[in-house]
């Protein structure tokens, strides 16, 4: 079809625009980070002698040797928090099923360094644990030094990846699969080998990916339990330490954006032809058994040692930010509100300035979102994809990167108005978040457009509706649970970035939530209103998770019987 | 192989058996006794408890009250794992990761069979459905007939006692419905391997069984051959639900000495010997070709009842024509065969039907 035939100028002028905006906050930045790191510093040629540098200087070669290894370990702790989880709520008749299925879910609401201090005060060598253990047992385990410190909190906060997509997947499987096996003789650990799992693997592994990409990218975290000796921190500190022209935190970015690109690929290459994990014609979800009584305490020993467990950087924080002194003993001396008045009157601004970013940063994201959407799967297009795919990519963009490419990018271009460079600007914050948060929003948007029937569009536009008025009155209204859904998830997540926001904050005025956190938590006073700070985000994340929860519950029963039957046609 | 399954062919008995999802009672009281090596089919409307019982059967669902006996053994507690009843499933569920051959493989496998005589049965019963050269396909790239075969195979290897088929043929268009039929029935008939077959189609159940078991709300309505069935039904539920019938209510009276079925609107037929009782209320059935047309005034056989009646509306399907011919309140339908050319009735036309009274039964419920 023509690129300009009927009907098609509305969305060409949209996707238009949305390609600009793509190619100049994601493209440009990401482009130039890597043009600088094949550059010469001094002649400006391209070369790899930066490459050879990083590889030739041991401390580089152990930043990356310990990224990689902590990132590794992370996927197989997270893989021991979240199997037993998924596997006994979707397989076995379970009290509170739902219940676990939630706080599992818990964790993911609140960034990994905000958790970490809290962890050293309960894990760490002094920390209530190993007090405990110490006096009953005389030992004392390192649950929190170096790397493991990295690994436990990333683990723990990222293991969820793991848990939503492997439910998923054992939700899906076509109860006739294993009533099959069991037919012809299997059962029991036999019939979970070689049936269960491997139906449920490439679910298994797209969370697994997805959590070694996280956490390699991280810097927060290490950089709070003050581990520098990691890819992300390195790249972070010789920028802000040695400037922006170093060429050493550009090798890093490209390092970190090549891993993030192997861990999605991965995933794609484990989903990709092996859609098992839809029900079939007659199906049902997996058959779920009754326990025995002793099984089932051992299931909920297991289960509430792990919620406990992963639900401890939170207990952790409250207890922080009510607590007066908590040093070298199992809980504070004693416990005040005066954290949470302090953050009111001296930093609410932080909170004002979140509220504002990520609302702004989601809004963007939706709309964008829903566009792109609509451009992909609704026009003919030419390069239609390119606009999704390119979207998508800033998955693989870690916040440092992003963070490193604004600045280089963006620094010699004033804003006229107000003559500052756009870099230092609050906007940039803003955009930042919202590129970054864009692959989120945007799949809840596809989703959530793909449920839609392009028969009630066509209904719209046999009645006389154009394109924009079907799309304002047909489409988007039946997308609102998704659209919300995305809202929330890019909000939520953004209020708790650090990473890009790190780089681009130029005054304590402009900061948001997460560098507030991040500051205050640099020092030993500044734990208590952290930790207040802390609470305060999870409660804003909290809180609007929950409410856009119960909207998508309430759009989903009322457009539950009609719609959803012709929906996928 | 077949000889082997012949000689190992079982029966099913199925004694008082009752079954509860929740509070909603699906299955009331079966009794039920199939004979081995006999094509053995559940027909019943969806919701009538069909696919209950053969998931029963195989060790599915809610535990069962009552017994299911599997030749002499009684397996109504044993795990499904451990039944030995072959089960072909609605959507085939045939694995997704494994080759056919893997998917063949795997119930020899799971039963311990020794390694050295695996390969030559999954290659018979490969053969057997025709499928040696799709052997390293995965199911996804198979059409839905050969992941059908694949699941007989699957099924057939491992020599099951019984060959139980949930709605087999539901997801294949309607020509290869016919043709599978054919080669179901050619291999069950080589196997001699009983088999239950469940469906809710019954040009299905009339072609391929030896009995069928008509089910309806959790009940055995009646078991018999198929032209049993079609010809003397025992309620009208039976009677409507294979083929189209004529059904009135009426009752059993003597009148001048004979035993007449009269219908409150003044339809009489003789019914001497139909083995009612006089005074009994009960429900007249004959099938639409029983009766013959002809316009008022012409001649009809004689020893047959007459009803006069006015042509409503009629359909033509094919190979006949079916008329709905007002009869006092009464709408009786009826079939004439048609070859082309003839004049047909048509609306509005006052007609005589000439019924058989041979033709009639007399059903109680």
């Amino acid at each position: 079809m023509n690129i300009f035939a009927r009907g098609q100028w509305g969305p060409a002028t949209v996707a238009l625009f949305l390609g600009l905006f793509l190619f100049v906050f994601l493209i440009v930045p990401v482009g130039k980070v890597i043009y600088v790191a094949f550059q010469d510093p001094n002649s400006g040629e391209l070369t790899l002698i930066n490459f050879i540098d990083f590889f030739n200087t041991s401390l580089f070669r152990e930043s990356f040797i310990n990224s990689f290894y902590v990132a590794s370990m992370s996927v197989v702790l997270a893989s021991v928090f979240a199997l037993p989880l998924a596997y006994f709520t979707t397989r076995f008749n379970f009290g509170g099923a739902v219940l676990i299925q939630t706080l599992g879910i818990i964790p993911l609401i609140m960034p990994p360094f905000v958790g970490a201090v809290a962890m050293l005060l309960l894990f760490g060598e002094n920390g209530s644990v190993n007090l405990i253990l110490g006096e009953w047992f005389d030992i004392n385990i390192p649950f929190m030094e170096g790397l493991n410190g990295v690994i436990l909190v990333e683990s723990i906060h990222y293991f969820p990846f793991i848990l939503i997509n492997l439910s998923a997947a054992l939700n899906n499987i076509d109860r006739a699969m294993e009533e099959s096996a069991q037919n012809l003789g299997s059962s029991g650990m036999r019939l979970f080998r070689r049936i269960v799992f491997p139906l449920a693997m490439p679910g298994y592994v797209a969370g697994a990916s997805l959590v070694f990409l996280k956490v390699f990218d991280d810097l927060g975290t290490p950089l709070l339990l003050n581990i520098n000796n990691m890819l992300a921190p390195q790249a972070y500190l010789r920028i802000t330490s040695i400037g922006i022209s170093d060429p050493m935190g550009y090798v890093i970015s490209v390092i970190l954006v090549a891993f993030s690109l192997l861990a999605l690929w991965t995933s794609f290459l484990a989903i990709r032809g092996k859609d098992y994990a839809t029900v079939q014609k007659g199906g049902g979800g997996l058959m779920k058994r009754g326990l025995r009584p002793m099984e089932k305490v051992g299931c909920y020993a297991v289960v509430i040692f792990i919620l406990l467990l992963v639900l401890s950087p939170h207990l952790g924080l409250a207890i922080l930010s009510f607590g007066t002194v908590w040093s070298y003993s199992v809980l504070p001396d004693a416990f005040t509100l005066d954290h949470y008045s302090y953050v009111f009157s001296t930093s609410s601004q932080f909170i004002t300035n979140t509220l504002l970013y990520a609302g702004l940063a989601a809004t963007i994201d939706v709309v964008f979102g829903t566009a792109i959407a609509y451009v992909v799967w609704r026009t003919k297009l030419a390069g239609r994809k390119w606009l999704d795919f390119i979207a998508m990519g800033a998955v693989a963009v870690p916040g440092v990167v992003i963070g490193i490419g604004y600045l280089r990018t963006f620094f010699d271009y004033n804003v006229p108005i107000i003559d500052k460079p756009l870099a230092s600007w609050w906007v940039i914050i803003v955009i930042a978040l919202a590129i970054r948060r864009l692959p989120y929003a945007l799949r809840a948007c596809v989703a959530a457009l793909q449920q839609v029937s392009i028969i009630l569009e066509e209904a719209a536009e046999n009645l006389g509706a154009s394109k924009r008025r079907t799309v304002s009155r047909i489409v988007v209204p039946l997308m609102s649970g998704g659209i919300v859904a995305g809202f929330v998830t890019s909000f939520a997540t953004a209020s708790v970035e650090l990473s890009a926001t790190i780089m681009l904050v130029s005054t304590e005025s402009d900061a948001p939530l997460a560098f507030g956190i991040y500051e205050f938590m640099q020092s030993a006073a500044g734990r208590g209103p952290g930790a207040a700070l802390g609470i305060i985000a999870v409660l804003i994340v909290g809180i609007a998770t929950y409410l856009s929860h119960r909207f998508i519950e309430r759009k989903e029963t009322e457009r539950a019987p009609d719609v959803a039957a012709t929906a996928g046609v | 192989m077949s000889s082997r399954t012949a000689k190992s062919a079982s029966g099913v008995t199925i004694e008082n058996l009752s079954l509860s999802f929740g509070q909603t009672e699906v299955l009331k009281g079966i009794n039920l006794d199939i004979r081995p090596g006999e094509l053995f089919t559940f027909l019943g409307p969806s919701g009538s408890g069909k696919s209950t019982l053969l998931r029963a059967i195989s060790g599915f669902g809610p535990e069962p009250e009552g017994r299911i006996l599997v030749g002499q053994d009684d397996v109504t507690y044993l795990p499904p794992w451990q039944r030995n009843v072959g089960m072909v499933f609605q959507s085939y569920a045939l694995w997704p990761h494994m080759t056919v051959r893997r998917n063949v493989t795997f119930g020899l496998e799971e039963q311990k069979v020794p390694k050295s005589d695996i390969g030559a049965r999954v290659n018979a019963a490969l053969k057997l459905v025709g499928l040696e050269d799709l052997a390293e396909r995965r199911p996804s790239q198979l059409s839905g007939g050969q992941q059908q075969r694949v699941a007989l195979a699957r099924t057939i290897v491992v020599e099951p006692r019984v060959l139980l088929l949930d709605e087999p043929l539901s997801n294949l268009d309607a020509n290869l419905r016919v043709q599978m039929r054919r080669e179901i029935l050619e291999l069950q008939r080589k196997l001699e391997l009983t088999t239950i077959f469940v469906t809710h189609d019954q040009e299905e159940a009339n072609t391929m069984s030896d009995r069928i078991a008509v089910l309806n709300d959790g009940i055995i309505q009646q078991v018999g051959m198929p032209l049993e069935l079609y010809d003397r039904p025992t309620n009208r539920f039976v009677a409507s639900f294979l083929g189209t019938a004529n059904l009135i209510e009426g009752t059993i009276r003597k009148v001048r000495g004979k035993t007449v079925f009269s219908a409150p609107d003044g339809i009489t037929v003789p019914a001497q010997g139909a083995g009612v009782k006089s005074g009994q209320d009960c429900t007249a059935m004959f099938r639409p070709q029983s009766l013959q047309i002809s316009a008022r005034g012409n001649r009809t056989s004689k020893g047959a009842v007459k009803l006069s009646g006015t042509v409503e509306h009629r359909e033509f399907l094919g190979h006949l024509i079916r008329y709905a011919v007002r009869v006092g309140k009464q709408v009786l339908l009826v079939d004439e065969t048609h070859s082309s050319g003839e004049a047909a009735n048509n609306a509005g036309d006052k007609v005589v039907l000439s019924l058989n009274q041979k033709q009639v039964q007399f059903l109680q419920a």
